[in-house]
């Protein structure tokens, strides 16, 4: 494998819902240590991408390409074990642990040593690597905090710092600063670049907020109504009229 | 060239033999700790039972810490894991009628681990079948599985029919003998309940049951945690099952009927599913209910009855939120600073 | 043909199920709750029936009326019971509601105790109806005929309620998409209150009806309501007329093994449940995106 081997590759990927398509024959490639970024208006696909890249549903058509690995047919957990990380949309915590212990356990999954019943748990996971992970997403002020009481934008730091756990090679972030406040936007924006400068991996992300996007992405990849529209960089994105089109002219 | 498809392992410490583990240091506070309150449970119980010197009360303390078990290791399916199974009479009963059988055979520990080994595989088996379902229909597929098992003893002769099988320990076995061996096996089996849920398992365990799909985005897979915990769940259950049948003396297919299901379900709700001594309260004060006013009699069905719908409604949580409950009213009326200053969102 | 004669009281059995599990289904359609006192209102039907019939030279009609009154007190009993406990458990966590409504079967199988005693009653078949109709070769229980016929007027009659009512039209919605029906400003407390009227009115019926058959005990409520979430599951959650093909399906099963394998017959009934739980989770006509944990 060479360095310009893609993270991701899209083939043909496609997924109906009964009688609609919500993905139609998506190709696409996201190279090592990028972020890229997924827009679109609502209904556009995004949400469907996201969860047929990590596995949540099997495409009908198409492949889907990890490194030099094809995952298309390996469902979410192995998709997961091979290294593609997910945030989710709302995001999904264990809400009755702490938030230290939410990154514990992410760090002994990533590990696999989640089947241990012979050792504490504490044990087996030293802190320092808890420490580090915290004080990567800036959550370490609130570790002793049970995640349930955690509002969204805590939530969805918590929910990096437990995707980082697993070193992954592909983050995939949906809609990372949905209902965050400016400031927390602005940090989010600063950890996620932070955070792939310093591990090396792949973001691709899908958002609303066009400061976000535009502030993190490489490349940008247009879809509407499933299918890719067009593809480019925050200029030729932000100059394109079918991209105008697609968003202010309605459906 | 290296395969970057896969993660690289993570490095993780020098190896060690999990003896060293357990001793190491930080493991050692809580090693001590479990080890030093069981004993002291043990030590209490058993100065106690030398003090009633085995007259007919213990018989009712016996089924009471029988019955704890029981308890404990329902909640570890019902507070712990959320699989609602209606059927861990299954495991009772299988347990009981096992231990039963083998008495007769095979001195006593064999019977016990004989009894243990057949609703663990009893487990398994069920599991396999049912674990990929969740929720109601987890409730009803074990409910089913329950009620076959009861009629196949019911009404027929492979174990007795209607009237049950004798369960007549050696003479050898002193009641003191038998009680000291219930009070090790209950505070063992709750202890061993404590630790599990300390380790990684454990802990896999409750994520799973707060966020499946959290769990599985980290690699876990759900369905063996789930269908491991059953199988240790229905294993206690079992042990509980076959104490049972050595204290009573018998075993009538009663202890495979669906409300031999529904009755530790109720001592985990009454007592609090998510406080670890939840099911004990609930158990001491079902089975001291039932004690006093008898099975299916008026009275009990009217005590348990109001006592569940009021703590139902009352508190949710359980008696032994109790505690949490009326520290939240006093705070309540002593209006002070809104605590941290972080941003919280309901929950 | 000598299947026939089961098969009819199989269908007779399988009505008695219908009334009172499709009560149950609607309301969880309707408030995704289920009521284990549901059993209790099914047995007061009986009791009630006796009380009411006891005495006279029972004709069907006579049956049937009392049969009806039995079942406007049931649901009176339920409609109480929503106000009084029902309401105050539908904000808990499924498996402490189930447990609510498993609280007020015993203190309403407590309530039986007291009233009417803990020996078996029974009410006598109406004279007309207590023996078999003649079918060519074949005799058939009357007294199943006469259950036949009511469950295909209820059959009918709930048919109507759900799909020409407004709150026909409400429950659908609720069990189609319950926050959206929400939004749209759907009265949750009435719709409950209705349908639990409806599903108490079933119940009760059925229990007077199922009064000649079986010997009344207070155990009655505990043993009916685990087969009638036997059909409910299997006919699917939610769903009226899941539950009536559930109901004859496993009453017509159970009423044939009877007939050939006596002893087994309760082990046909939940190993049916079991099978058609794991091949399909969702029941016969259940949706398949239904999972409630």
């Amino acid at each position: 494998m060479t360095p310009t081997t893609p993270v991701l590759t899209l083939e043909n990927v496609t997924k109906r819902y009964g009688g609609n398509t919500a993905v139609d024959d998506v190709s696409f490639t996201v190279p090592q240590s990028s972020i890229y970024a997924v827009i679109g208006p609502n209904g556009a696909g995004k949400s469907t991408l996201f969860s047929l890249i990590a596995g949540q549903y099997p495409a009908d058509q198409g492949r889907i390409i990890l490194n030099e690995t094809d995952v298309t047919k390996y469902k979410a957990r192995k998709r997961a074990r091979v290294g593609i990380s997910r945030a989710f949309q709302v995001a999904h915590v264990f809400t009755s642990r702490t938030v230290e212990e939410n990154v514990r356990l992410a760090l002994l999954a990533a590990r696999r040593q989640t089947h241990k019943f012979w050792i504490s748990a504490e044990r087996q996971q030293p802190r320092e690597a808890v420490d580090a992970l915290l004080a990567q997403v800036k959550l370490s002020s609130v570790a002793g905090r049970t995640a349930g009481e955690l509002a969204q934008g805590d939530r969805k730091k918590l929910e990096i710092a437990m995707g980082l756990a697993s070193h992954p090679t592909l983050l995939l972030l949906d809609e990372p600063t949905a209902g965050m406040t400016p400031e927390e936007t602005v940090t989010v924006i600063e950890l996620v670049a932070s955070v792939q400068k310093s591990t090396g991996c792949s973001v691709l992300i899908t958002e609303h907020d066009m400061k976000v996007v535009f502030g993190l992405a490489e490349q940008i990849i247009v879809l509407a109504a499933g299918a890719v529209l067009c593809q480019g960089t925050p200029d030729e994105i932000r100059n394109n009229d079918d991209v105008k089109a697609v968003y202010l002219g309605g459906r | 060239m290296s395969d970057k498809a896969t993660t690289p392992p993570i490095p993780d410490g020098p190896s060690r033999s999990w003896m060293a583990h357990l001793a190491a240091p930080e493991n050692r506070v809580l090693l001590v700790r479990t080890v030093g309150i069981a004993i002291a449970v043990i030590a209490l119980l058993f100065v106690f039972a030398e003090a009633t010197a085995a007259t007919p009360p213990s018989f009712f303390f016996e089924i009471i810490l029988i019955q704890v078990l029981y308890a404990m290791s329902v909640n570890v399916l019902i507070g712990y894991a959320h699989l609602p199974s209606f059927g861990q009479a299954a495991f009772f009963g299988t347990g009981a009628y096992a231990a039963a059988l083998s008495i007769q055979g095979v001195p006593l520990y064999a019977s016990l681990m004989i009894a243990m080994g057949f609703s663990g595989l009893l487990a398994l088996l069920l599991g396999l079948l049912a674990i990929r379902t969740s929720g109601i229909t987890f409730a009803n597929v074990t409910l089913a599985f329950g009620q076959m098992l009861y009629l196949v003893a019911a009404n027929t002769n492979l174990v007795g029919g209607e009237n049950g099988l004798l369960a007549t320990i050696p003479s050898e076995i002193t009641p003191q003998y038998l009680w000291l061996l219930i009070v090790v096996c209950v505070v063992g089996g709750c202890a061993l309940i404590w630790w599990i849920f300390k380790t990684p398992y454990g802990e896999t365990i409750v994520a799973i049951r707060d966020n499946p799909e959290r769990a599985t985005s980290l690699g876990v897979s759900n369905f063996r945690y789930r269908l491991t915990i059953f199988v240790f769940a229905g294993a206690l259950a079992g042990l509980a099952g076959a104490l049972y049948a050595y204290a009573t003396g018998i075993v009538t297919a009663d202890t495979l009927y669906w409300s031999r299901s529904g009755e530790p379900i109720i001592m985990c709700l009454l007592g609090g599913s998510k406080k670890f001594f939840g099911p004990v309260i609930g158990a001491i004060t079902l089975t001291t209910i039932l004690q006093q006013v008898g099975q299916g009699s008026t009275g009990y069905l009217i005590y348990v009855g109001g006592i569940l719908l009021v703590v139902l409604i009352l508190l949710p949580q359980g008696i032994l939120s109790i505690p949490a409950r009326v520290r939240e009213l006093l705070k309540k009326r002593r209006p002070g600073p809104s605590g941290e200053g972080e941003r919280t969102a309901a929950a | 043909m000598n299947v026939l004669p089961s098969i009819v009281s199989g269908l007779g059995d399988g009505v008695l199920l219908f009334l009172i599990a499709s009560g149950l289904s609607v309301i969880f359609g309707a408030m995704r709750f289920l009521n284990f006192a549901h059993g209790a209102f099914f047995a007061i039907g009986g009791y009630l029936a006796f009380n009411l019939l006891n005495k006279l030279e029972l004709t069907p009609v006579l049956l049937v009326a009392g049969a009806l009154l039995a079942g406007l007190a049931v649901a009176a009993l339920a409609y109480a019971s929503e106000l009084v406990v029902f309401r105050r458990l539908y904000k808990l966590p499924p498996l402490d509601s189930l447990l609510g409504t498993y609280a007020l079967l015993l203190l309403l199988e407590g309530a039986i105790l007291v009233v009417w005693g803990p020996n078996p009653l029974s009410v006598a078949y109406p004279k007309s109806l207590d023996s078999t109709i003649d079918f060519g070769p074949v005799e058939i229980p009357q007294y199943s005929v006469l259950l036949i016929g009511v469950g295909a007027i209820v059959v009918v009659a709930m048919t109507y309620v759900l799909y020409k009512t407004s709150l026909g039209l409400e429950v659908r919605a609720l069990a189609e998409d319950r926050t959206m029906t929400q939004l749209l400003g759907v009265n949750i407390s009435s719709v409950s209150a209705k349908v639990m009227l409806i599903g108490g009115f079933l119940a009760g019926l059925g229990g007077a009806l199922a009064a000649p058959t079986i010997a009344l005990t207070p155990d009655l409520a505990t043993s009916f309501i685990i087969q009638a979430f036997a059909v409910v599951v299997v006919g699917g959650l939610g769903s009226f007329y899941g539950a009536l093909i559930a109901a004859l399906f496993l009453g017509v099963t159970q009423s044939i093994v009877i007939a050939f394998v006596p002893n087994v017959s309760g082990i046909a009934f939940y190993a049916a449940m079991f099978a058609v739980l794991l091949l399909r989770p969702q029941g016969l006509l259940g949706k398949s995106s239904l999972e409630i944990s």
